[in-house]
């Protein structure tokens, strides 16, 4: 699936320093290395017309999918490198080399972390220190490759360290892939380095090389998912040691060779370090602290070699044929024509790394967008939207004055490769964008979906994720209020971690990301910048080192929750202060990002003088600070007569920030570098002008015959027993056992107004303390059903979330949606995309909710087989009083106990024939809008009425489910009686069905608004007891079923998840 | 300028769940003979000057006031 | 009759700063902010250091939040008999200062644990349990990672048999505490560390019950009736 071929392109006359890449061109006859080819639609006028909807930033900034690796050992056809290195593919540590992770107790739920492979320095004080790291699978060296958003090959273009290829991926194995295993000295390929200024720097293939020695153990790459991580071809770098394996020349451009411990940055500690002094004051010099900008971590001094010429604007226009490495970052021969024709010549290294990362996939959404425009298209007309999608998250009006901003984003490919601060900085991520638009961030939400639960595999990424989404957010204090854990082999290599946060602010708070006003400053503040995630940028980049020193590059970005709550904190008072005129989080590409974003979205022209970038690492060549990805930054638009002010505040919490340039009205973006000017590019062809795919879709070849194979044919349980056996079963299995173990990890009480949480249908927070006004919120998804149907699929999810936020009384308000899909570049993917972007549209415009933002996460494949489609939808609902909410616990006996909507015998995708008989086939259950609108009414209604004492909403596992959890969740048993077939009755999976428990005396009341609304309602019992007991009703009467002590039930609901735990 | 390694280890009689769930981890993997893991931390102080028994008797101060707790950590303090 | 001024000390990256002022007004006092920086304490009748991860937990839990200028003054005011209260964090920055003995380890299960926790209050005379009888049972919400109580063997004696343990897990312990211990009091009764979080028990609507607000009614009789 290789469409990155590196070109001499652009450049014959300077093959005979290529000479190897000519014999990669043999990858061209390698049938399994061609990709799709997408016909480019360079749709300029169109996209220009859609101003304001599907804007990259859509979803935010997104990271950079960059792919585009560093450089890379050359590879041949079969994936092995050139140069007759005969070693296994991939970095095989050495037996007993490698970090050795630190593993787990059998007993312990999370031990020391499992299968913790060689550690990014990250503080052993933490719970931090588990399930981080490089994850050693069981007996293999290098991990797995990982895939990056946008990369053709999708097994990651110069991905770090790569499993033992097989040849089933040949893409994976394929060109640059990362470090390739060192077994002996000077084996593998020796990369040729061309010795002068080339832009290309070190060249192709001169990527990261592993050490074998001991203790370096490959560290495995970071994905495009997340900022450039790994995109650019990071694949970690373990110390390259002495005549261990390919070595990097000591030529520009030796690749990224990331930090192996780049260990969590600790924000500066002004009162430690005060401390310190005064200690040294008194007890006599000779002791020092760690300044900000610290050496590599190595602690050595590292000799950076006369570096060649910058590239800069007047150096490209006088040398306009001198090669380019863009197909390494991820561009195609007429995306980097596009580029030489806008700027008239061609590009500057760092013109082109901004252009390379801000058209890439994750960054552009160039194969999305021409489906996503659907949701502007047909977005309902409401008042309640305040901003809409194209900023960095949707802003919707709550009503008193008070607005509510909400988005959910995915950071799935670095959670598979470093679980932990995978899945820790992708909730930072999500919680600075909703601190862009001016928002105290008051709540996170996580679906979290992984491979099946007793592979070992699920049982390194899981804790770690778990851990990290605790870790950051309980750092952050705040409370998360729910979300999903999901099984399914279908992610055993791609683990999916969506994270949601929401945030308030009064209307008049609202933030934009703009910047207005020539004259304004420019401030960047928070974090310093390092080098983190920027991998291929330093295939641009001409930085040299000897031997003795190594600029390793981290590929893991650690996050640092305690410098984002202060920036959090610090934000805040900024905007009280009103001292910011737009502001923009920094993901995705960095500071190319946000400088292109903020300029073309306001005025179009800004000034930047790179070298005022405050960095941790003082060898950052300016392609690589503008590739950086280094978490915890904001950019920031302030008037000039303010700027003091806003560095006072920043001083105060402690954050470093520094006026980098100045909005100016000339319609560029310039950005000089010691004093040349490096960038000049007019902002909005970057920011807003990506291309735009019309990728070819056809529905996947099994569908006809997956759709077929209805689950009919599947043998029922056909007695009390074998219905008893099965509700145990189902109440205990994976998907839909208690989470417990993964909820109790995450912190819902801090701030104090969280009024539902886990595992309630919505989660619910209080907004004001005086009149009660509160959101509550549902994420959810069903990967199966939309496998089954991905137009369907999108709408049972929508449906399922908004049911949620209805069951507890709220007035469903909103939508955002994290869209996780294989390969774009395989017809069956896009078709299952376009689909479910139809399905989720139309529907949104049916039910009155209009996505606001949301994220797209493609790639999310091993080999040829994707992800079931799996579209996350999180909907939003308003309590005018979160005191009238309703809550799914039996609490009450006696309360009489009524089903609301139609059961259908519906199967397809369902639970049972998935638990049971691991099945997967027909039709997802039919979807009913128009019923769940009459549905949601009456539940409404009912709360604000005190109608209901419990409601809980029917979805996977259907009646049977819902009995058990909310008999579980009050402690409280039922007497149930189910008409007609009992199996039908407890295991469908129909739409638009809500169990409720009345108020006693209010029966007629509910029954009278069933039926205004057209809804069917049926009794089915009563609460009480301690027994879940089902009866039939059968033309003799009612016989009873089966009756489950809730002791029993408990112990089957319970007892799954820490058993895998170990 | 000198390095100096401060080592922190938790005082034997606390318990160390960290260090015994590695301990318990190996076996599975195939490394006998191990019967106990402690985890401890690490702090590198790089300072002007030398090493020399001044400068170490001010790390040993920092080591005490800062980098571990008295109550329940010892340390030790050498030269890299 | 003026209210009661209770001071909340917010230290780079308290938490629950606001949520233990929002307790003690919901009791009747007055709850003062302060700042870590600061040498001033306002001249407040009694300090709560909050829950949350000053200084993101870095070196130790506490570890370094115990050096902020304010605690010189937090300290000495302490010896002095002011009332203070160190909840989670705050306990964990009590034991750094050495107001109050042992120390906050990792838990042993080696998670972060949020639960709704059923405690036991050993000790109802200090200023801050006055509102509670010796041996009321409470369910109030631990969440933390590193609460785990350890002293030495001769500490824990001393403990135990001046009876100054103010508070101890029942049904479970969450972190492996010693002697299921969940809040300590120092030798003159007026420093109390506990790792629940009283502040977030006080409303039905938001928490398990509203048993946490005894700590913080317990202190305000105490400071107006005086």
């Amino acid at each position: 699936m290789s469409e990155q071929r590196p070109k001499g392109s652009g450049a014959p006359e300077d093959e005979t320093s290529m000479e190897w890449i000519l014999d990669l061109k043999d990858d061209a006859d390698d049938p399994e290395l061609h990709a799709v080819d997408p016909s480019v639609t360079h749709a300029f006028e169109a996209i220009l017309d859609e101003e304001g909807e599907a804007r990259p930033a859509e979803g935010g900034p997104q990271p950079a999918g960059g792919p585009g690796s560093g450089p890379q050992p050359a590879v041949g056809e079969d994936g092995l490198p050139l140069g007759g290195a005969t070693a296994a593919p991939g970095p095989q540590p050495a037996e007993g080399s490698g970090p050795q992770p630190a593993v787990p107790e059998d007993d312990q739920p999370l031990g020391g972390g499992f299968g913790t492979g060689p550690q990014p320095a990250v503080s052993g004080e933490h719970a931090r220190g588990f399930g981080t790291g490089p994850q050693q699978v069981q007996g293999s060296g290098p991990q797995p490759v990982v895939p990056q958003d946008d990369h053709p090959l999708g097994g990651g273009f110069g991905t770090g360290p790569q499993p033992a290829v097989s040849g089933e991926h040949p893409g994976t194995g394929g060109f640059g892939t990362g470090p390739q295993p060192a077994v002996a000295f000077g084996t593998g390929p020796q990369p040729v380095v061309p010795e002068d200024d080339h832009p290309l720097g070190g060249g192709f293939g001169t990527g990261p090389q592993p050490a074998v020695g001991q203790g370096t153990g490959p560290q495995p790459a970071v994905s495009g998912e997340y900022p450039g991580a790994g995109g650019f071809g990071t694949g970690p770098q373990p110390a390259v040691g002495q005549g261990t394996g390919p070595q990097p020349a000591v030529y520009p451009g030796t690749g990224p060779q990331p930090v192996v411990d780049a260990g969590p940055q600790v924000a500066s500690d002004e009162h430690a370090r005060d401390f310190i002094k005064a200690l040294a004051a008194e007890a006599g010099p000779g002791v020092t602290t760690p300044g900000e900008v610290a050496p590599p971590a190595d602690g050595r001094h590292h000799r950076a070699v006369a570096e060649p010429g910058t590239d800069t604007v007047e150096v490209a226009a006088r040398t306009p044929d001198r090669p380019q490495p863009y197909a390494e970052l991820g561009m195609k021969d007429d995306e980097y024509r596009r580029v030489r024709d806008i700027l008239g010549r061609r590009p500057t290294a760092a013109e082109l790394a901004i252009y390379s990362v801000m058209w890439s996939e994750h960054c552009s959404y160039k194969s999305s967008k021409v489906h996503l425009r659907q949701f502007g298209d047909k977005a309902p007309r409401t008042d309640a939207l305040l901003v809409g999608m194209g900023e960095n998250a949707g802003v919707v009006d709550v009503g008193q004055g008070w607005a509510v901003t909400f988005k959910v984003e995915s950071h799935n490919h670095p959670s598979y490769v470093e679980p932990y601060q995978g899945a820790a900085t992708g909730v930072g991520g999500i919680v600075r964008d909703i601190m862009s638009m001016g928002a105290r961030p008051i709540a996170v939400m996580d679906s979290l979906r992984f491979g099946p639960a007793d592979a070992p595999d699920t049982q390194r990424v899981l804790p770690g994720v778990v851990a990290g989404v605790g870790g950051y957010g309980n750092s952050l204090g705040l409370p998360n209020i729910g979300g999903e854990t999901v099984f399914d082999a279908c992610y055993a290599q791609n683990p999916l971690v969506n994270a949601l946060c929401v945030g308030v602010m009064k209307h008049d708070d609202i933030q934009r990301a703009v910047a207005p006003g020539p004259g304004n400053k420019v401030i960047l503040f928070g974090a310093g910048t390092g080098p983190d995630g920027i991998g291929g940028a330093s295939v641009l980049a001409s930085a040299t080192f000897d031997d003795e020193s190594q600029a390793k590059r981290p590929s893991v970005q650690v996050g640092d929750p305690f410098m984002e709550k202060l920036l959090i904190e610090c934000c805040l008072e900024l905007f009280r202060a009103g001292l910011v005129v737009g502001i923009q989080d920094l993901g995705a590409a960095g500071v190319s990002c946000a400088t292109t974003e903020l300029a073309a979205a306001g005025t179009g022209g800004m000034d930047v003088d790179l070298d005022a970038v405050p960095l941790r690492d003082a060898t950052l060549r300016p392609e690589e600070i503008l590739m950086s990805e280094s978490q915890e930054r904001m950019m920031a638009v302030v008037e000039p007569a303010k700027v003091d002010d806003f560095l006072a505040i920043c001083a105060k919490w402690e954050i470093p920030a520094t006026v980098i340039g100045e909005v100016t009205d000339t319609g560029r973006l310039v950005m000089t570098w010691r004093g040349e000017v490096i960038v000049d590019i007019p902002p909005v062809t970057a920011a807003d002008e990506g291309p735009v795919y019309e990728r070819p879709l056809a529905p996947p070849a099994d569908l006809g015959g997956l759709q077929s194979d209805t689950p009919g044919r599947l043998t029922r349980p056909s007695n009390g027993d074998e219905l008893r056996r099965t509700v145990l079963w189902l109440a205990g299995s994976p998907n839909l056992a208690s989470k417990t173990w993964v909820t109790s990890q995450y912190d819902r009480y801090v701030l104090g107004n969280t009024v539902q949480a886990m595992p309630d249908d919505a989660g619910i927070v209080r907004i004001d303390d005086e009149t009660g006004l509160g959101i509550a919120l549902s994420l959810d998804g069903n990967g199966r059903y939309a496998r089954l149907d991905p137009y369907a699929g999108a709408q049972l999810a929508l449906s399922e979330a908004y049911r949620n936020v209805a069951a507890t009384g709220a007035r469903p308000l909103a939508v955002t949606n994290c869209l996780n899909f294989g390969s774009p570049e395989d017809p069956g993917v896009m078709w299952q995309f376009s689909q479910a972007v139809t399905g989720l549209a139309d529907a949104c415009q049916y039910l009155g909710v209009p996505v606001t933002g949301g994220n797209v996460s493609f790639y999310n494949q091993t080999g040829t087989a994707p992800i079931n489609p799996t579209p996350v939808i999180g909907v939003l609902g308003v309590h005018d009083d979160v005191r009238r909410r309703v809550g799914m616990a039996f609490v009450t006996e006696g309360a009489t106990l009524a089903l609301l909507g139609e059961t259908r015998e519906e199967f397809g995708g369902s639970e049972w024939a998935h638990v049971v008989y691991d099945h997967l086939g027909g039709l997802p259950p039919k979807v009913d809008l128009a019923a769940e609108r009459a549905l949601a009414g009456v539940l409404i209604t009912a709360s604000r009425e005190g109608l209901l004492v419990a409601a809980h909403d029917l979805s996977d596992g259907g009646l049977s489910q819902a009995l058990v959890e909310s008999c579980l969740r009050g402690s409280l048993g039922a007497k149930v009686t189910v008409p007609g077939d009992g199996f039908v009755a407890l295991f469908s999976e129909s739409v638009a069905r809500c169990l409720v428990a009345i108020r006693p005396g209010s029966e007629g009341r509910v029954a009278a608004l069933c039926e205004q609304a057209g809804v069917p309602v049926s009794q089915l019992g009563v609460t009480g007891g301690d027994a879940l007991e089902i009866s039939g009703r059968t033309a003799e009467g009612d016989q009873e079923l089966f009756s489950i002590p809730l002791a029993e039930l408990r112990e089957a609901h319970e007892r799954t998840l820490p058993s895998y735990a170990g | 300028m000198a390095r100096v390694v401060v080592d922190v280890m938790l005082k034997p009689e606390i318990l160390d769940p960290q260090g015994r769930a590695i301990a318990q981890k190996l076996p599975q993997l195939g490394f006998d003979g191990v019967t106990a893991v402690r985890q401890g931390k690490r702090f590198e102080v790089e300072i002007d000057g030398e090493a020399d028994e001044a400068a170490l008797d001010r790390v040993r101060k920092i080591a005490e006031t800062m980098l571990a707790n008295p109550v329940i950590e010892t340390f030790d303090v050498r030269v890299l | 009759m003026n209210a009661a001024r209770i001071g909340v000390i917010t230290f780079p990256g308290s938490l629950d700063d606001r949520d233990a002022a929002r307790a003690i007004t919901m009791a009747g006092a007055e709850a003062v902010p302060l700042w870590h920086a600061d040498h001033d304490l306002r001249d407040v009748d009694a300090v709560v250091l909050p829950g949350g991860f000053s200084y993101g937990d870095y070196l130790r839990a506490g570890a370094l939040a115990r050096f902020a200028p304010l605690m010189t003054e937090v300290i000495a005011a302490a010896g002095n008999g002011l009332p203070v209260l160190g909840i989670c964090n705050g306990f964990q920055v009590l034991c750094e200062s050495h107001l109050l003995p042992g120390a906050l380890l990792p838990n042993a299960g080696l998670h972060f644990v949020c639960r709704d926790q059923r405690l036991r209050i050993d000790d109802a005379g200090t200023a801050w349990t006055a509102d509670y009888s010796t041996g009321q049972e409470v369910v109030i919400p631990v969440k933390n990672a590193d609460g785990r109580y350890a002293a030495d063997r001769e500490t824990l004696a001393e403990l135990e048999g001046e009876g100054r343990v103010v508070a101890r897990y029942l049904d479970l312990n969450p972190n492996g505490s010693l002697n299921d211990i969940a809040g300590i009091r120092n030798e003159a009764g007026n420093v109390v560390g506990l790792m629940p979080h009283p502040e977030h028990a006080v409303e039905s609507l938001t928490g398990p019950s509203t048993d946490g607000l005894g700590f913080f009614t317990s202190i305000v009789k105490g400071l107006v009736g005086a």
